[in-house]
């Protein structure tokens, strides 16, 4: 329905990045190594407040420029508290496809709102942005966010054998994947 | 002249010259069924120009190298190495054959074995990864044929022509390359 609220969930909310505040809670994350590994693949290094500061602002104007990418802070409706961020990214206009990415710091957040966080970033990324097909690329040792979307109901499609190279050993790389009818096939979705 | 490294059994790996590959390149482009297989995104043309200054800007991201045809010489497609992982030892394979009379002829097989002669022994490489569309069999089978193993399918993430396709993702282990390699002689080729 037109008048469903998207961004507006029971305990949480997806909002626009503040790249000054949000900043502040983003280094202090990345300081936690096992955080920057699992949620930012690719930078495996601390990030001070000024790195954090221009890796959203660079986020911001790449999507702003490009128009194939999209950024929230998912924030507590009771008194804004960050808790991570969800993107969209490499959409594909023509193939209705793209890629998702949820990163939620603390594994208590992630266990109470990761569900609903994933619910509305699936309504945004099908019923707006009307596309076909949503993606995920996790490391296999990623275990805590592969379980929240095989129980969204994610297929595993694509497994990069020794992939990644972390703690002294290989690692494959999964891919996930969810068409627009099995999203609506879903029984919690509301169309 | 032995190209040593680069030189296969019909095809050897060139330098790429920006400026000779630009009115060339434009018109492979210009053969929508060769984007079509290269390109996830909407095909379009490019001048010669235009190609040539991607080109000038790609050129420091990977390994480009131009294919050449060992019997005339000609200029015939493009292979490049990118992507890298350094840690895990990885890097994506891209490559395409833009003079169709060559299609289907074993030149593709013959570049892949070269390039993966040269991931491997020379990057040192533990693995090499590729993704091919499902509607580009040719491409599939020449992967299977150097050893490529099949890790997994895309479903419906391309839509061209009415209907949706896989995106197909291959692998090879330098473990298996090398096995195969043993078995088929492809590394002692140039030595000889």
């Amino acid at each position: 329905m037109i008048g469903t609220q998207l961004f507006e969930g029971n305990d949480i909310h997806l909002t626009a990045i503040d790249a000054e505040k949000d900043a502040l809670l983003e280094s202090a994350w990345m300081h936690d190594l096992n955080f920057a590994d699992l949620q930012r693949q690719g930078t495996f290094h601390h990030l001070s407040v000024v790195e954090a500061k221009k890796y959203f602002i660079d986020m911001q104007k790449e999507a702003a420029e490009k128009g194939n990418q999209f950024h929230f802070a998912i924030r507590m409706k009771s008194d804004e508290r960050l808790i991570g961020f969800a993107h969209i990214a490499w959409v594909s206009w023509s193939n209705g496809s793209a890629f998702i990415r949820l990163v939620i710091a603390e594994p208590d957040d992630l266990g109470r709102y990761g569900q609903a966080a994933l619910d509305m970033l699936l309504a945004y990324v099908f019923n707006e942005l009307n596309l076909y097909r949503v993606t995920v690329i996790l490391p296999e040792y990623n275990r805590g966010i592969a379980g929240l979307y095989e129980q969204a109901g994610f297929q595993l499609e694509v497994r990069l054998r020794d992939f990644y190279y972390r703690s002294e050993r290989l690692w494959d790389q999964l891919i996930y994947g969810m068409l627009l009818d099995e999203w609506q096939k879903k029984p919690e979705v509301v169309k | 002249m032995n190209y040593g490294v680069f030189q296969g059994e019909l095809v050897r790996l060139a330098a790429v010259d920006t400026e000779k590959i630009g009115p060339v390149y434009s018109q492979w482009l210009q053969d929508s069924e060769f984007s079509r297989l290269s390109d996830t995104e909407p095909v379009k043309v490019f001048s010669p120009k235009q190609v040539q200054s991607a080109f000038e800007k790609f050129l420091p991201d990977g390994y480009f190298f131009a294919i050449h045809c060992l019997a005339d010489d000609k200029l015939i497609g493009m292979i490049d190495l990118s992507g890298f992982d350094w840690p895990a030892r990885n890097a994506w394979v891209g490559v395409g054959l833009g003079e169709r009379e060559y299609w289907g002829k074993g030149y593709g097989t013959d570049t892949m074995n070269v390039l993966l002669r040269f991931a491997f022994h020379e990057m040192n490489l533990h693995r090499v990864n590729l993704n091919v569309f499902e509607y580009n069999p040719r491409a599939i089978r020449c992967y299977e044929k150097v050893g490529f193993k099949h890790e997994g399918r895309m479903r419906a993430c391309l839509n061209r022509e009415g209907r949706r396709w896989d995106l197909i993702y291959m692998g090879i282990l330098r473990s298996e390359w090398e096995k195969r390699d043993q078995a088929s002689g492809v590394r002692d080729q140039n030595s000889s």
